[in-house]
């Protein structure tokens, strides 16, 4: 769809007031009438049986309404189940969460105890009267000590600690290797990271006369809890409503279901009475799933032009104590698996995936999914083969990337890259940063003992996770289409209503636009309605950079529709037939006589209010449909990051000097929300690959339970990110969108580790996060 | 047992006494209390700032503050900013230049905002990065922030000169 007056314009966002105003509704600042708080008794083992529980002393404080553990919870709340397709996922082995724990615990945080009382303040008091009688069993920490036969296990029905395994080899990956120039082999060993939103989970849930279910709820993902906690309490979905209706931010920790929203739930239907929880920050650190802590072990093969011959890789994953549900924590590794190729020209591949549990918090999706470690890999072994070679790391780069004309490319992990500006990006991004004359001047400033280099990342992220893949490809009991309701007033104005989650990203204001623009009325005149389950079509929240690129989908298939019915109608109403009219511009013309004309309002009256009768045979008197897109294979954004870092190599700091992101993201719905969501991504890109670590000790208890142990980056550490767009529309996906709003993450540690090593001599990193002290250390292995 | 104490605190102009347990909070004060749901805790810890209020024009953190502490104090959160018909130019600005994504950081930025533009000269980028390295923000990556304040502080300064 070729930018109009709407789509492709920086159209401010509508949502804005309340946000600036402090006058938005996050699930913190709800009181309900006679609301008590909720407050937990959690692990503090990481690996333990629990013998009892005794809650005698806190029942009995005053201002305690209940207390509860895992024996008055175990016959009425299902457990979380991840259900997995074990005709296409061979190897899983499923771990059901009991929400409570009345057996073992199995990582420190999980939940023992609920106490509800008049305030949070005395919830609290009251948990720490409850004596938790634990037997200690030995942590498992380290997830190549968790794969041998010594090793303790987690779940003893399963007989080993593999959640899950898959390996494949496509190609002849040794004689590739035997005929290789050069090898690159090369350890990573990624650190645990959390989300981090500002605002912390939480929910609320009221049994309004006794009946109704109500839950607000900080989730990306409404209608899938809606469904989950209905199974999960055995009680009927059309009674239960989830209203997330202003959450602060998710990133995908948001994005699965948590046992304290069934739990939630739970004590409000036994109390009768509004049930509020909400997670403090030194909580999230042990109750907030984690990610993207792997071990991989990596090789790549090229010729004597830098060419690359083959890629080999091992994988584990460290997927902390139980699979997630309903998004599983085996998505990033497989993920890893399926973008370790790349955007790059990849003939023989070899892989093996293992995934791990572990004492620690469950490891979950988290923006960038696969990509972030997929990206370091492959990208971080080119730059070091370029050294290898004594060639510049941008000639691999540019010699291996997809380029247009190859297009579509199917990647030797089956990924089918359809249109896209691989190559194009990557020139673009090292002529914004003018390349040449920063490798010039980086010689130069190295004689005067200054340290400075460049990195180079390039990415495929595939958007549009369709049905077909979610349950065919990852054999996931779920499906990706999203539905959007188009409804007209009789005056002529169109409420949408679509089943994604707005947590930041400017829905209201971006798919209004495309309506605005697919329909030709004023901006003003549609309104969007979101995150809220009693007031929209089942939908799948928002996350994998799904929601343009699906809900855009659905929104323009809906537009289109509602075009072809205002066509009949109006060309009813003004009694000519329907092939002599045509839609322009917010109105219905006779072909060729452009006076005989019906604008949208006028159309909107008379089909809704003042001349039904005068419908065709067939024609509903409405102007209202829903329409689901539900998107046949993946289309995929590409981007290029490069980055300019000086290293101090005495004190071990570095200064981000410059950051260029060049981004294809097909056609752009609002340019200012592209850049926002890439500075936004670029900066937990820098936290991740500088500051950020949810470190634990060998007996798996968590070292950093606050922002003063989880560093977090600040106004001083985020660079100036200079964006630059490419639009190469999909051809797949309605209205040309791609996904991009994970985007900005994926390159992150690769470019900027790519330019430490290339500020350092080509020394290899395997680890991260840099601090001043890791980075010292590889400075020292520089040659002086 | 819990003993109260008597407080008396002005909040955006308006004066409220209440008995209050020695170890609530300020920011549960403002936000349980009185409703004012602007404040917002993500940390607790005072490292994060979007609980960031002006108390006697300072701007403080309000979760580091105990309500007994601000007995006599005046208090002004983001709900003084505007009135019911228009946003304050610092708002203006912040939606203005997209400098909020989820909103959860803003009316703590917004107070700290208010702070840097009255009281510090915000000579260059560099100063405005400073200034507002105790607010963390997880969606906008700063950017924007940063430029809604360059842009609030001119105007505001103009209005103030003019």
């Amino acid at each position: 769809m070729p930018a109009g007056r709407f789509i492709g314009a920086r159209v401010p966002r509508v949502e804005d007031p309340k946000f600036v105003r402090g006058s938005a509704n996050y699930v913190g600042g709800i009181v309900l009438p006679g609301m008590v708080h909720l407050a937990f008794v959690r692990s503090r083992y990481a690996h333990a049986r629990i013998r009892n529980v005794d809650v005698s002393k806190a029942k009995s404080l005053p201002g305690v309404v209940g207390v509860w553990t895992g024996q008055d919870t175990r016959d009425q709340i299902e457990p979380l189940r991840c259900i997995v397709n074990k005709n296409i996922v061979r190897n899983y082995k499923p771990s059901d969460i009991h929400v409570v724990k009345f057996d073992k615990a199995r990582y420190v945080g999980e939940i023992l105890a609920v106490v509800a009382a008049e305030s949070r303040y005395i919830a609290e008091d009251a948990c720490e009267l409850i004596d938790v009688d634990y037997e200690e069993l030995e942590a498992v920490f380290d997830v190549e000590k968790a794969m041998t036969k010594e090793s303790p296990l987690l779940h003893e029905e399963w007989g080993d600690n593999i959640m899950d395994s898959a390996a494949h080899e496509i190609g002849k990956v040794d004689d590739a290797f035997a005929a290789a120039a050069a090898v690159v082999k090369q350890r990573f060993h990624t650190p645990r990271h959390q989300a981090v939103p500002m605002e912390t989970r939480g929910c609320l849930a009221s049994f309004d006369d006794l009946k109704r279910l109500t839950l607000w709820s900080s989730t990306q993902i409404p209608h899938v809890v809606r469904t989950e906690v209905a199974r999960m309490l055995h009680y009927p979905d059309h009674l239960i409503t989830v209203n997330a209706q202003d959450v602060g931010g998710g990133f995908g920790v948001k994005c699965n279901v948590f046992p304290e929203e069934p739990i939630t739930s739970w004590v409000a239907m036994q109390l009768g009475r509004p049930v509020r929880w909400i997670e403090d920050r030194a909580e999230s650190f042990v109750a907030s799933y984690q990610s993207k802590e792997e071990v991989v072990d990596a090789e790549l093969a090229v010729d004597s032009e830098g060419n690359i011959l083959g890629v080999k890789a091992r994988i584990i994953c460290d997927a902390g104590a139980y699979c997630t549900a309903p998004f599983p924590s085996t998505i990033e590794p497989y993920m890893v698996i399926e973008n370790i190729p790349g955007p790059y020209v990849i003939k023989n591949y070899k892989f093996d995936m293992y995934a791990v549990v572990t004492n620690k918090v469950p490891s979950a999706p988290y923006r960038g999914v696969g990509g972030e470690i997929a990206a370091l890999t492959i990208d971080h072994m080119i730059h070091l083969a370029a050294k290898k070679l004594g060639k510049d790391p941008a000639e691999l780069f540019r010699k291996n990337i997809v380029k247009r004309e190859q297009l579509p490319y199917t990647t030797i992990a089956g990924m089918v890259l359809d249109s896209a500006s691989y190559s194009e990006s990557l020139e673009k991004a090292l002529d914004i940063i003018n390349y040449d004359k920063l490798r010039n001047e980086h010689a130069e400033l190295r004689k005067k003992g200054v340290y400075r280099g460049v990195g180079i990342s390039s990415y495929a992220q595939g958007t549009g996770y369709g049905s077909k893949l979610m349950s065919g490809v990852f054999g996931l009991d779920i499906s990706s289409y999203e539905s959007a309701h188009i409804r007209m007033d009789p005056g002529g104005h169109v409420t949408i209503a679509v089943g994604t989650h707005s947590h930041g990203q400017g829905h209201e204001t971006a798919y209004a636009q495309i309506v605005a623009e697919r329909l030709g009325l004023p901006f003003e005149d549609v309104t969007v309605v979101t995150n809220d389950t009693s007031k929209t079509p089942f939908g799948w929240g928002t996350w994998g950079s799904r929601s343009a690129v699906t809900a855009g989908g659905a929104i323009v298939v809906g537009c289109d529709r509602m075009v072809k019915k205002l066509e009949r109608v109006a060309a009813a109403l003004m009694e000519v037939s329907a092939a002599d009219v045509e839609f322009k511009e917010g109105a219905v013309v006779v072909k060729g006589a452009p006076s005989k004309r019906m604008a949208i309002k006028e159309i909107a009256r008379a089909v809704i209010y003042s001349r039904a009768a005068a419908m065709p045979e067939g024609e509903d008197a409405n102007l209202e449909l829903t329409a689901t897109f539900d998107p046949p294979q993946l289309s995929f954004s590409n981007s290029t990051h490069v980055s300019e870092i000086e290293v101090n190599r005495e004190t071990g700091q570095l200064k981000i000097l410059q950051y260029v992101v060049v981004q294809d993201c097909g056609q752009i719905i609002n340019p200012t929300l592209v850049e926002g969501q890439i500075h936004g991504a670029v900066a937990q890109g820098v936290g991740a690959v500088l500051l950020e670590e949810n470190a634990y000790d060998e007996a798996c208890q968590p070292r950093a339970i606050s922002f003063m142990d989880y560093l977090m980056p600040t106004a001083m550490d985020v660079p100036k990110v200079v964006v630059e767009h490419i639009e190469t529309p999909s051809q797949i996906m309605p209205g040309g969108f791609k996904g991009m709003g994970e985007g900005g993450i994926i390159s992150g540690p690769a470019v900027i580790i790519n330019a430490v090593s290339d500020a350092l001599g080509g020394v290899a990193i395997g680890t991260y996060p840099l601090t001043p002290e890791r980075v010292y250390q590889l400075a020292s292995q520089m040659s002086a | 047992m819990s003993d109260k104490h008597k407080i008396r605190v002005t909040i955006n102009g308006v004066v409220y006494e209440r008995e209050v347990e020695a170890r609530l909070l300020l920011g549960d004060f403002l936000r349980e209390e009185l409703m004012l749901s602007s404040v917002h805790f993500g940390c607790e810890h005072g490292v994060c700032g979007a609980c960031t209020i002006l108390l006697d024009g300072a701007s403080i953190r309000s979760c580091l503050m105990f309500a007994v502490q601000a007995d006599g104090a005046t208090i002004t959160t983001v709900e003084s900013l505007a009135d019911a018909r228009k946003l304050h130019p610092l708002q203006q600005s912040f939606a203005d230049n997209h400098g909020l994504q989820c909103g959860f950081c803003t009316p703590g930025m917004l107070m700290t905002a208010s702070d840097l533009i009255e009281n510090f000269p915000l000579a260059s980028e560099e100063e405005i990065r400073v200034g507002l390295s105790g607010n963390l923000c997880r969606c906008t990556g700063y950017q924007n922030i940063v430029k809604a304040v360059q842009s609030a502080a001119k105007q505001m300064r103009e209005n103030k000169s003019a």
